[in-house]
């Protein structure tokens, strides 16, 4: 599992990469909390993600959690594919914006960018 | 549970650790790929698997007293069974509460979606307790899940 975060014009990117299974979501913890708590616009780039435990899907909404009590906002880029399953299935999508690429995730950031 | 008899059955026996969790993945993948599923079956499979060790893991006490954890896949003519095993305390996943979407971000915050993932990937859930072992037994048929 790997993680980068980059700003760029006012948004924070997360690209994660690889399984995000439990383990991976342990791990991944710390930085997305930090991301969360410091930023206010910030994209999760799920789109090279190809796996997606239950604890990788509540790592996932605490970071929306936390930015969402900091006056941030917290969407998920994923395609139409098993991890967004997971996320529909669980009603993750209709409580996070998930959207299919990134041009529509700045669109959706655009408000407090 | 209607099954046939197994055409390819396969064990693993592995320890009470995350750090296994990839290996499994990895052993699902090889045995999806000698049985010639399509591939919507394999994340299902690995997910509903990876769910109910990683709840071992985390919740049992077989976890506690380091007692391996064992999961047998076996492939019949329309179906596969994912049985994955282990001797902590008696816990019957069957019986947990009926899932009901999270109604904020506060309560889905909480987690608690291991279950409802196994329910919605998996065609069949099924639970004994015999000889001091849970054993949960998952069915996939030839759908396309949730």
């Amino acid at each position: 599992m790997d993680i980068s975060v980059e700003d760029v014009d006012g948004i924070t990117r997360v690209v994660l990469q690889g399984r995000l299974d439990t383990a991976a979501a342990v791990m991944m913890e710390l930085p997305l909390n930090t991301v969360a708590a410091e930023k206010k616009a910030i994209m999760v780039d799920l789109s090279s993600v190809s796996f997606l435990s239950s604890y990788a899907l509540r790592l996932l909404l605490m970071g929306a959690k936390i930015a969402q009590s900091k006056g941030g906002k917290l969407v998920l880029v994923c395609p139409d594919n098993n991890v967004a399953k997971v996320l529909r299935s669980a009603g993750a999508s209709d409580l996070i914006p998930v959207v299919p690429d990134g041009g529509a995730a700045i669109a959706a950031l655009a408000a407090i960018a | 549970m209607t099954t046939s008899a197994p055409t390819m059955t396969r064990r693993l026996t592995i320890r009470p650790e995350f750090a296994q969790l990839a290996a499994i993945a990895d052993w699902v993948k090889d045995f999806v790929r000698a049985a010639r599923l399509p591939c919507e079956r394999l994340f299902a499979i690995q997910l509903c698997v990876e769910e109910a060790v990683a709840n071992i893991i985390m919740h049992s006490d077989a976890a506690e007293h380091d007692d391996d954890i064992a999961v047998e896949l076996a492939h019949g003519q329309n179906h596969v069974l994912a049985t994955i095993a282990d001797r902590g305390d008696q816990f019957d996943p069957t019986g947990s509460r009926v899932f009901r979407k999270p109604a904020s971000i506060d309560e889905a915050a909480a987690g608690h979606f291991g279950i409802h993932l196994m329910r919605s990937f998996a065609d069949e859930m099924r639970y004994e307790r015999r000889d001091g072992w849970n054993r949960l037994t998952l069915r996939f048929g030839p759908g396309q899940g949730p």
